[in-house]
């Protein structure tokens, strides 16, 4: 490692240190812990939310796969895109409303049941640590290649670090370090794509035009069917991409840390600038490590691809560039890594020991102490987990868990605001149809299955072929939810659905930690 | 922090559920609920499946592969068509949550006391 990058590094380190120490200054009691105290501006959120998006996944994940297969690099940043129209339209306003800490605060706000508590709490917990440890995982491969750091050494940094800001620094800090760090990202990609653009003149025709002789794939490099060559398979990775981010409880946790319904949806809006501008720069960066730095060494570095960004500020920018783009990609892990333990922590701590085991009588001293024991709990199972997994193919817990969120949460979270026949015995079925048909479907197909060693975790033929099977998921969640609901004779939770009604369109009673 | 604590745990029982059933019937309510449907039920169909065209056309079709214009092929095109939705579908709505938020404002304004403020 160069001196130039382990100042860059540590300077990075030293800055999340530096936020989360004044973090805890402001965490004292358990809204602070979970949202911040709630009081984070549209702004603030809105860059907090768009960080969640513009992880190592898609800044080295979408430059890396559109330099290498060209279009079908591309559908991830559409996907996720469009997503957050689903979040803004159906989703965000009501969950500000009904919630308060978690997701399932929000199912909960119209079942009291301990039951539909605690499997939206465990969906919570698998879905935010399969997704942690495929980040952690990806992390030490990449900080390994980034920095030359052995790959135990990665992780246990992330790690402990992550654990760090959690702890001491509660969502305050998880958000900070999120904003901080999608400026730095969003930063460092404009001066990247400025370099790339002004290498074809500022001409969109002649980087158009050059890319289709820069690679292998000649004029196919701007045509779908690179990569995706199952019409369903990839159809039904497109659903989990614009369906799954709005269940994904990291994510929909940060809804909690702004005062209204109001300004919930402006954080959206925001968001959808932020992250729209960034993967509009991934076509630059994509087209540009195509063009600058060639496929053989892209592949060469690593054969994903996830080289291609830090090797493009290389070649364009040099060795300050090159440290500069590494250090931000290792911000973007701890951002992201951070928001999923407190997630976790949260689930564990409000929903499981606070509002199951202990019936909701606990102290805000009591729950905030838990929410640490759970980060530090959350984190250390993670850790050894993803040591353990260093030299398995992780990349099905990632398509695990958008899975999960786009057919067990998003369902839920539907019918939950909008259903009026809706009820508990409903939201159980809905959840474990979704969250058990994910799990064996993924199990089942070929990222789990290959023929070719080490493609997979087994090798052997897959018994179900796609490699993505939301499209299945997603209406087995919706028929869970229905046949539970039309087979079950609870007619209780009739009444909680005017007053979900009323509340989620009027914001009445809406939980603000603005009175302290 | 704790009057929060002890309205989150108060028995929402007969009455209440009562109170919030009279609520959604009232002329006001009902008007909000159904100028939201008219206009984020259409929308959110229209959005997903011009969403879902992109891939349904790349799947099974030649359509996305020719040039449009500059060199940029249609795929590129639809896919940043998609862009211009988003940012369109935000701005939208942002206007017509502000007359939502007068509407619920007024409602609560008007039914205070039935709330019990």
């Amino acid at each position: 490692m160069s001196i130039l990058s382990l100042t860059l590094f540590l300077g990075i380190i030293l800055l999340t240190l530096t936020i989360t120490y004044y973090s805890s200054k402001k965490t004292k009691n358990a809204s602070d812990f979970y949202t911040a105290g709630g009081g984070l501006t549209a702004w603030q959120n809105g860059l907090a939310v768009a960080g969640d998006f513009m992880s190592a996944a898609s800044f080295l994940g979408i430059t890396g796969a559109i330099a290498l297969i060209g279009f079908d690099g591309f559908y991830m940043s559409i996907g996720n895109l469009v997503a957050f129209l689903v979040l803004l339209y159906l989703v965000s306003e009501p969950l500000r409303n009904l919630g308060k800490f978690t997701l399932a605060d929000m199912i909960s706000a119209r079942f009291k049941s301990k039951k539909v508590r605690g499997i939206a709490a465990a969906n919570t917990l698998v879905i935010s640590i399969f997704y942690m440890i495929a980040q952690l995982v990806g992390a030490g491969g990449l900080i390994k290649l980034l920095l030359g750091i052995d790959y135990w050494l990665s992780v246990l940094l992330v790690g402990v670090l992550m654990t760090i800001y959690v702890i001491f620094g509660g969502m305050t800090a998880t958000s900070w370090v999120q904003i901080t760090k999608a400026v730095l990202l969003l930063g460092g990609s404009a001066v990247l794509t400025f370099i790339v653009f002004s290498r074809f003149n500022f001409n969109i025709s002649e980087m158009f035009h050059h890319v289709q002789t820069a690679t292998p794939l000649g004029k196919d490099f701007l045509n779908p069917g690179n990569k995706y060559t199952d019409g369903l398979d990839m159809i039904s990775f497109n659903m989990s991409l614009v369906l799954g981010a709005a269940g994904l409880p990291h994510l929909l946790v940060r809804f909690f840390t702004v005062k209204d319904a109001a300004t919930a949806r402006k954080s959206v809006v925001y968001s959808t600038w932020f992250i729209g501008v960034f993967f509009i720069m991934t076509i630059f960066l994509g087209f540009g490590a195509a063009s600058f730095v060639g496929l053989e060494r892209i592949v060469d570095a690593n054969p994903a691809g996830n080289m291609a960004a830090p090797l493009l500020a290389l070649t364009i920018g040099g060795e300050f560039l090159f440290a500069f783009v590494s250090a931000v990609a290792f911000a973007t892990i701890l951002a992201v890594v951070s928001g999923l333990v407190l997630t976790s922590a949260s689930a564990f701590a409000h929903d499981i020991y606070g509002e199951i085991i202990k019936d909701g009588n606990i102290t805000e001293k009591q729950q905030v102490l838990v929410a640490r024991l759970a980060s530090v709990g959350v984190a250390v199972i993670s850790i050894l987990l993803a040591l353990f997994a260093q030299s398995m193919n992780v990349a099905f817990l990632s398509v695990l868990a958008l899975g999960i969120a786009a057919s067990a949460n998003l369902p839920i979270i539907l019918c939950t605001i909008y259903w009026k026949r809706f009820n508990s015995s409903g939201a159980i079925t809905g959840m474990s149809f979704g969250l058990l048909s994910s799990i064996i479907l993924v199990m089942l197909s070929p990222n789990v299955w290959n023929p070719e060693p080490g493609m997979g975790i087994f090798t052997g033929d897959p018994l179900f072929t796609m490699s993505n099977p939301t499209i299945f998921t997603v209406p087995l969640g919706f028929i869970g939810a229905y046949l539970g609901t039309i087979l079950s004779k609870a007619k209780d939770e009739e009444n909680r659905f005017a007053e979900v009604l009323f509340k989620s369109n009027t914001g009445y009673g809406i939980s603000s930690a603005k009175d302290h | 922090m704790e009057s929060q604590a002890k309205t989150r745990h108060s028995p929402s029982g007969h009455d209440s559920g009562n109170k919030y059933r009279q609520l959604i019937e009232t002329e006001e309510f009902k008007e909000l609920i159904q100028r939201k449907k008219a206009f984020i039920v259409p929308v959110t169909l229209f959005f997903l499946a011009f969403y879902f065209v992109l891939p349904i056309l790349a799947a099974y079709s030649e359509v996305l592969k020719g040039e449009a214009f500059f060199h940029i092929t249609w795929a590129w095109v639809y896919a940043l068509l998609q862009f211009a939705v988003v940012w369109l579908g935000g701005i939208v709505y942002i206007k017509k949550a502000a007359k939502y938020d007068k509407m619920a404002k007024n409602i609560l304004n008007k039914y205070g006391k039935e709330l019990g403020e």
